[in-house]
């Protein structure tokens, strides 16, 4: 079989001593550094990029793809740990896999997130063996009037995330659109709400954003009911899954898994986009729906390995296209014509070894963030039994630090002390963050993909049912529209009823 | 007490302000770390001209020469913090076709003064675009025939862009107007998305950078109808210039080296020399071409009149045009 | 006769009323366009009523519907104050200071915003910090930041 002697060809190039060597060092960079708050994947190998010029190709986006992974986990441990999605893929994580440390559970959420990734990188890795190509295929089948069909299901799904009022929620919603209308608007390139800052002609930051509307804000909730020393987290009990823990996360991850490597194709967002999807999704069909927002584990195993399935997919575009979907891609487009090597649709037959190779070796470095990781969660657990007055100053200065590296600009720091103060503001008035920094992620995808489908049509909307695509995606999100209203209304007749 | 310190305190500003004052001379420029600031992402093209020079002036000149992105508005962020560097030869900064000729005239307002500029060191590459259209959207097999088939159907074929004003816009307007055809402009966040759409055919048409753009058609994914540049590219021999069809016409993306305006013009001619030293190594030459580039590497004064030549090219494009200022 | 039920929904409610206003006001010189031709107003601007219609909602829901009796909790204003000043002194302290200084200020400053801070914990606390943020991120990722900035004396300089 072919399939066989590439994944052989693959195999000797990953598995030679110093690739391992490179993709293990990435690894362990990427989650040292994802780790720290505000420094996700892009920022981590924006970063590390140098590093890497010394080195033949091969191993240089070997190691390159380590720190990507490395940081993605590191990313989601800094979310669960102290409710702080360094990337925006890891917000949902935050929600239930934060509620779950503070009931003790840490150890449990982080070795669901690792499992889970592990699981879903697998697959995503044979999928990415065996129809690279023909998901690529699937990846230019949408256009903007299909993007714009998906982000609409994205943003009717996202009411869902809501654990509370569903009104509220969409007000967040609405509110996190309007923030991502901050910059320079692409279609035109008239700058609006930038009030003549060079700095907010490209938008808000995602990072500072969330930074200041997750972490910081949880450390103002912290301070305010600051009655142990070690805050609220109960007692921690178990590191590892229990037999029950395991039942429950099979069918969520199989879900999760699913879903991620389809979404993950498409180029700008797919991955992020899995991740809340699958939340959501989950939210809607468990058994344990009710646990969902107070720590359910089904809510960390499902987004965990939807965004790992879609870390893994999103090399698709890039590897046979030659088309980076996402920035971190970009960085590693570009770290590969450093090398001397511009990817196209031609990488495939020109440089066999490296594609293979590498395509190998995300399969190596998964497995070696689990090697890595496992062990490595009773230290992190062990550092919510630090005392808050000396955690919460660290977390301060890294989340300073962190939101500085964006840019290298202090700029990010200040954008994250205001939101620092809107979000805290927001949750006095019990509305949540997560809605708001989906609708913040979704706003500029969403307008421009309407816009520009408008344009292509020539000011036809009926290019959004033309397109069978398209046309099914909305069907879908009216139908999922339906569901999540449905029961609430008849909650409000009831409430009606007894008034 | 206070007194004390205080003169401690003005002893060290002065020896201070000495120290930097010495190090602004050129003999023995330079003495310590400089900062090379790129006002652009990682990763991306003038990133990487920027590390590769870096590199060679590391080396050459036996201090650190240090990387630092500060993308935003273009590249005005960066530059904006360029400008306002102590301009003691420390801290030089990379720029573009973009950020350097173009955004003068789309930018209402600049951080910085816009009549100062910066001290061009030297240019260090151009990058030829490249015309690529969907072959399924459009059979025309060469820019005459595109032009005929745009007159034919007015603003009924669309182009892609990476955004409104950049380079690669500007060059689709220079097209329109030469030509005198009308397209519709569909503008992306960045080449990449584009060059899909272009690709998976929601696209007609758009000028790309060259070696992303030569990929594509080497796999026959589109069609390369001219490239912008008055040479033919290395990396598609074959492709004629667009010049060739309609004189005058060049669009080319550059990169070069600047200083904050006011720096002492023999560190400034100092590192010229270094930087058009390095482009003419072999080594580099090769590198620079495998990309896609034609590596430059010119004095000052040549590098200055380029720009002033460049800037009032594109805002005549963008008066012509009608591309609203931002 | 109508009662605020919910005093917090009420004022939320009218939080994203007064947010969407706001988005108007500062997006009046927009061009809204049409539905067809959608301008870079359009989006805001629809998205700001639809804000509002929420709003009103909320508001309206908040005289319907009663609020459940929570405990409030007692603001503590020297926390906030101190939380949110701290990465704004990081800012503007940044550049001058350099990463060390700015980071011990930083933490001892922010340290005291917890009831069980004290001095001796804080300024350990704070020179640790300082060390590590100075060889991880200056000395092992080349962040452009200097240790020590222009405005210290001596160490300034030397970058």
């Amino acid at each position: 079989m072919d399939i066989f002697s590439n994944l052989w060809l693959g195999a000797s190039t990953a598995f030679l001593p110093m690739n391992l060597l490179y993709g293990f060092v990435g690894c362990l960079l990427g989650t040292a550094i994802g780790v720290l708050p505000g420094l996700g994947p892009t920022a981590t190998i924006a970063m590390l990029l140098p590093i890497t010029f010394g080195l033949p190709p091969e191993s240089a986006l070997i190691m390159l793809a380590g720190i990507f992974y490395g940081a993605q986990y590191g990313g989601s441990t800094t979310a669960i740990l102290i409710n702080l999605p360094g990337e925006s893929s890891s917000v949902v994580t935050a929600i239930d896999g934060y509620q779950m440390a503070r009931n003790g559970r840490a150890g449990a959420a982080l070795a669901t997130a690792a499992l889970g990734s592990f699981f879903a990188g697998t697959v995503a890795t044979i999928l990415l063996a065996m129809a690279a190509p023909p998901l690529a295929a699937v990846a230019l089948n949408f256009g903007p009037a299909e993007y714009f069909s998906l982000m609409v299901l994205g943003l009717v799904a996202s009411v869902a995330l809501a654990s509370g009022s569903l009104l509220k929620a969409m007000a967040m919603i609405v509110f996190g659109l309007m923030l991502g209308t901050v910059g320079t608007d692409v279609e035109s390139g008239t700058p609006r709400y930038v009030f003549d800052i060079p700095e907010l002609y490209d938008g808000l930051n995602f990072v500072a954003v969330s930074m200041g509307i997750f972490g910081i804000c949880e450390i103002l909730r912290n301070l305010e009911s600051e009655q142990e020393r070690s805050v609220g987290v109960k007692r921690v009990t178990g590191l590892m899954l229990t037999m029950s823990d395991f039942k429950r996360i099979i069918a969520p991850v199989l879900r999760g898994t699913a879903l991620g490597s389809f979404l993950g194709v498409l180029p700008g967002g797919g991955a992020m986009l899995a991740s809340f999807a699958s939340y959501a999704m989950e939210k809607r069909i468990s058994p344990n729906r009710a646990e969902f927002g107070k720590g359910a584990i089904e809510g960390v195993a499902a987004p965990e390995s939807a965004n790992n399935a879609g870390a893994q997919t999103s090399f698709i575009p890039m590897l046979t296209l030659g088309i980076p979907g996402n920035p971190v891609m970009a960085l590693m487009v570009g770290a590969m014509i450093l090398q001397g090597i511009t990817p196209g649709p031609n990488v495939i037959s020109d440089e066999p070894a490296l594609f293979w190779g590498m395509i190998v070796s995300m399969w190596s470095g998964n497995l070696m963030l689990v090697i890595l990781n496992l062990p490595l969660i009773g230290l992190w657990v062990r550092m919510l039994t630090v005392p808050y007055h000396l955690l919460f100053p660290a977390i301060i200065g890294f989340c300073c630090i962190g939101a500085y590296s964006i840019n290298n600009s202090v700029f990010d720091v200040f954008v994250m002390a205001g939101f620092s103060v809107i979000g805290f503001a927001l949750s006095k008035m019990r509305f949540e963050p997560a809605p708001l920094l989906l609708g913040f992620i979704l706003g500029p995808m969403l307008e421009e993909n309407l816009r520009r489908a408008m344009l292509i049509s020539q000011g036809d909307p009926s290019i959004f049912l033309r397109s069978p695509l398209s046309l099914s995606l909305l069907i879908f999100a009216v139908v999922v529209l339906a569901l999540v209203l449905s029961p609430s209304i008849s909650r409000k007749r009831e409430e009606a009823f007894t008034e | 007490m206070h007194f004390k310190r205080f003169t401690t305190f003005a002893a060290v500003v002065a020896a201070i302000c000495a120290t930097s004052m010495q190090s602004s001379r050129a003999d023995d420029y330079p003495s310590r770390t400089v900062t090379v600031v790129v006002p652009f992402a990682a990763g991306g093209n003038t990133d990487t001209f920027g590390r590769l020079v870096a590199e060679q002036l590391d080396k050459r000149l036996g201090q650190r020469f240090i990387v630092e992105n500060k993308p935003g508005a273009g590249g005005n962020v960066g530059l904006g913090d360029l400008a306002r560097s102590k301009p003691d030869g420390y801290t030089i900064g990379m720029g573009t076709v973009s950020s350097n000729a173009i955004n003068q005239t789309l930018y209402k307002t600049l951080p910085y003064d816009k009549e100062k500029g910066f001290a061009p060191i030297s240019l260090i590459a151009t990058l030829p675009n490249v015309l690529v259209v969907n072959p399924d959207k459009i059979k025309a097999t060469s820019v005459e025939e595109l032009i005929e088939l745009l007159k034919k159907e007015p603003g009924k074929h669309t182009y892609a862009s990476s955004g409104v004003g950049t380079s690669i816009h500007l060059a689709g307007e220079l097209l329109a107007t030469k030509a005198g055809i009308k397209m519709t402009h569909i503008p992306y966040k960045g080449s990449s998305q584009a060059i899909l759409d272009v690709v998976a055919g929601h696209v007609d048409m758009m000028f790309d950078n060259i070696p992303t753009a030569a990929q594509q058609v080497k796999a026959g994914k589109v069609r390369a109808l001219a490239v912008t540049s008055l040479d033919k590219a290395a990396l598609l021999p074959e492709v004629p210039t667009m010049a060739s069809i309609i004189p005058g016409f060049e669009a080319t993306s550059w990169h070069g080296i600047f200083a904050p305006p006011g720096t002492p013009p023999e560190i400034v001619e100092k590192l010229s020399k270094e930087v058009q030293a390095i482009l003419a190594e072999p080594a580099m030459k090769a590198k620079l071409e495998g990309m896609g580039a034609t590596p430059v590497g010119n004095t000052s004064t040549e590098f200055k009149a380029f720009i002033a030549t460049e800037t009032a090219k594109w805002a005549e494009v963008i008066k012509a045009a009608n591309v609203p200022p931002q | 006769m109508l009662k605020i039920r919910n005093g917090r929904d009420f004022v939320g409610g009218v939080t994203m009323i007064f947010a969407g206003l706001l988005f108007i006001w500062f997006g009046r010189n927009l061009e809204v366009g049409n539905s067809f031709q959608m301008g870079p107003g359009y989006f805001p601007t629809a998205l700001s009523l639809v804000l509002m219609a929420i709003g009103a909602l909320i508001i309206l829901q908040s005289l319907v519907v009663e609020a459940e009796r929570v405990e409030p909790q007692r603001p503590n204003w020297k926390a906030y104050f101190l939380v949110i000043l701290a990465p704004i002194g990081f800012g503007v302290l940044l550049s001058g200071l350099g990463l060390a200084p700015t980071m011990f200020f930083l933490i001892v400053g922010v340290a005291t915003a917890s009831r069980y801070a004290n001095w001796r914990h804080s300024i350990l606390l704070g020179l640790f910090l300082a060390v590590c943020s100075v060889l991880l991120f200056t000395r092992l990722l080349s962040l452009p930041i200097s240790a020590f900035g222009p405005w210290v004396p001596f160490l300034g300089d030397l970058s």
